[in-house]
């Protein structure tokens, strides 16, 4: 059980997206994603969602290649958190949050899905924010509303035997310090929960501190991965992102952290 | 979780107050439609011609009256208006705009044109398939005219998988200029009587059908009201965006034509009968979302219901306003909808 990317290449008008890229995700592991702007990040998580199909190559979600899921099928396999969203109309957090649990709708109670939702809610601490209008919110609340939505996709069945998987593009980009690690511990927790979870995030101590897996991209290929203090080697920080910084983890008793050097 | 609840409690109440509210909304107004015109007929003969009227013999001129003018008028006004209230929100929800609205964007055009072309040319160069459709030639002819104009809208604003409400709104104006000559021109070439009968297509009116043209109409219309209403659920997980709804499990592609079909169908039928009604489509579902939100599972049954409440008053307007003559019911609806469309438009730009 597992997301299976085999030699994954992706070609849009023209333009090499993704070459040949070869990369497991497993259940049971939180994998992040890091590379340069235009790297090929977010085209990597838009194939696993199935938005994009593969040029050649194979993603096989628990050993099924992704073109023969349904959309409902994959609904329940997988849940998608975009960077970006556009609510063309007024609705509600809670409205909001509540369309996550559209897939298992039908077959739990109402009870049951008020549980979910406001369970979720709290998660994401936007329990006072469930009746304000979704465009009315900071664009933190936005994303902590959005992460909760996609939650709810997945709170249902609590554990199952089939693995499922959460793709997560930028989910901390507008969140404060608190709610990074807060996203991040709970993407942690999931990983217990049979569900392996694939994110981008563009800060490398946050990438360092939570990842199982750590996938360097560059111009549409992996450059390198593994555990977190081999990735962020200060030869692939140089070569990558052309700045001189430095893997540094101090004890167990603290989150590893990249420091930059002074002279750049 | 009790928190939560109260939340949304005040948007909950008016959801579930809405439907029976605008349910009665539609019984008074089919009443004023039955019981007001050049000849009013009481609400005590009215029933009375119900509790008897089909086993008696209907000869005199209230009963004629009632059977054979008002009641088929007041059940079409509601159909219509039902149609173009439900048509108008699922078109909102698939462009993702409040501004789109069927005859806005030249879907109810293109239904003109079919049933134009139908009436001037239909029994010259199709002889065989006239005879064949019989009464159901003139919707048919709308329906594809709809169903031409939704597939160029699809093609022309549908990029990367998203519409852009700008070539929507320019397009909608193209279409409806090349409509207009079309129209034009099939005018030039018509005959005193299919001129007359022209008439009613491009400035809109409801009256002068009888039940045989009025009973297809009214399947179609209900066809595709039963076939949007299905599409509620997974129109509001559109509206999060089309990657998002289709992360959620919604065949978007599918969804999309299914909602162009049934628009298509329900809009082709009402234009072929009713002729150009603009805003009724624009109004109702903005004024309705603006009260209970836009929960379509909510927003199209109310819709649908003070759309057909809505056109129905129109229509008695229209009948009474300078009797013993009848105001072609396009001009009301678009007098009305016209300004509070502008009125909307000021309030979206002076967001920005």
């Amino acid at each position: 059980m597992s997301v299976e990317i085999q030699s994954l290449s992706v070609t849009i008008n023209n333009k090499n997206l993704l070459n040949s890229i070869d990369l497991t995700i497993k259940p049971d592991e939180l994998t992040v994603l890091i590379g340069p702007n235009g790297a090929g990040k977010s085209t990597l998580l838009k194939s696993c969602s199935g938005d994009i199909l593969p040029t050649s190559g194979n993603i096989l979600i628990n050993k099924k290649p992704i073109g023969s899921f349904t959309p409902v099928l994959l609904g329940k396999t997988r849940a998608v958190m975009t960077q970006s969203y556009e609510i063309g109309f007024g609705f509600t957090v809670m409205e909001i949050v509540s369309m996550g649990c559209s897939i298992y709708e039908e077959q739990v109670s109402k009870l049951k899905k008020q549980n979910i939702i406001s369970e979720v809610m709290d998660f994401m601490e936007i329990g006072h924010l469930s009746e304000r209008t979704f465009i009315t919110l900071s664009g933190g609340e936005q994303q902590r509303a959005q992460l909760a939505r996609v939650l709810a996709q997945l709170w249902m069945p609590y554990e199952q035997e089939e693995a499922r998987y959460l793709f997560l593009d930028e989910p901390t980009s507008s969140l404060d310090v608190f709610h990074q690690y807060h996203v991040l511990s709970l993407a942690k927790e999931l990983t217990k929960r049979n569900i392996g979870v694939l994110a981008v995030i563009h800060d490398l101590s946050l990438a360092a501190s939570f990842s199982d897996q750590l996938v360097l991209i560059n111009n549409g290929s992996i450059v390198t991965k593994g555990k977190p203090e081999k990735v962020l080697q200060r030869s692939y920080l140089e070569n990558v992102y052309g700045i001189k910084a430095e893997y540094f983890h101090h004890s167990a008793g603290v989150k590893p952290s990249i420091l930059m050097d002074l002279n750049q | 979780m009790q928190e939560v609840l109260a939340l949304n409690k005040q948007r909950r109440k008016r959801q579930i107050m809405a439907i029976p509210f605008t349910l009665g909304l539609l019984f008074f107004s089919a009443l004023l439609a039955i019981t007001i015109g050049a000849v009013s007929i009481s609400m005590s003969d009215v029933l009375s011609y119900f509790s008897h009227g089909f086993s008696l013999e209907h000869n005199s001129l209230s009963t004629r009256i009632l059977f054979e003018i008002r009641l088929p008028r007041t059940l079409l006004s509601l159909g219509v208006g039902a149609a173009l209230g439900i048509c108008g929100a699922a078109m909102q929800a698939l462009f993702r705009n409040p501004l789109a609205d069927p005859s806005l964007i030249g879907v109810a055009g293109g239904g003109a044109l079919g049933a134009v072309t139908v009436i001037v040319i239909g029994d010259s160069i199709f002889p065989q398939v006239m005879d064949l459709v019989g009464s159901y030639a003139l919707p048919l002819g709308a329906m594809l005219g709809c169903l031409g104009v939704c597939t160029i809208i699809y093609r022309v604003s549908n990029r990367q998988g998203q519409f852009t409400i700008i070539t929507l709104l320019l397009s909608g104006i193209a279409v409806n200029a090349i409509v207009g000559s079309f129209i034009g021109i099939l005018t030039l070439v018509s005959s005193d009587s299919e001129l007359r009968e022209l008439t009613f297509w491009t400035m809109g009116n409801l009256g002068g059908n009888g039940w045989s043209l009025i009973l297809p109409v009214l399947f179609l219309i209900s066809i595709s009201l039963v076939g949007l209403s299905r599409l509620a659920k997974p129109l509001n997980l559109y509206l999060l965006g089309e990657a998002q709804a289709q992360h959620l499990g919604v065949s978007v592609s599918g969804l999309k034509k299914q909602v162009f079909l049934f628009t298509a169908i329900a809009v082709g039928a009402s234009v072929s009968i009713s002729g150009m009604i603009g805003f009724v489509g624009f109004i109702v579902p903005h004024l309705v979302r603006i009260i209970i939100g836009p929960d379509h599972r909510f927003l199209f049954p109310v819709s649908m219901l003070l759309g057909a409440s809505f056109l129905t008053i129109t229509d008695v307007i229209a009948r009474v306003v300078i009797i013993p003559a009848e105001l072609p019911i396009g001009l009301v609806t678009s007098a009305l909808g016209g300004p509070f469309f502008l009125f909307v438009l000021y309030r979206q730009a002076s967001r920005y």
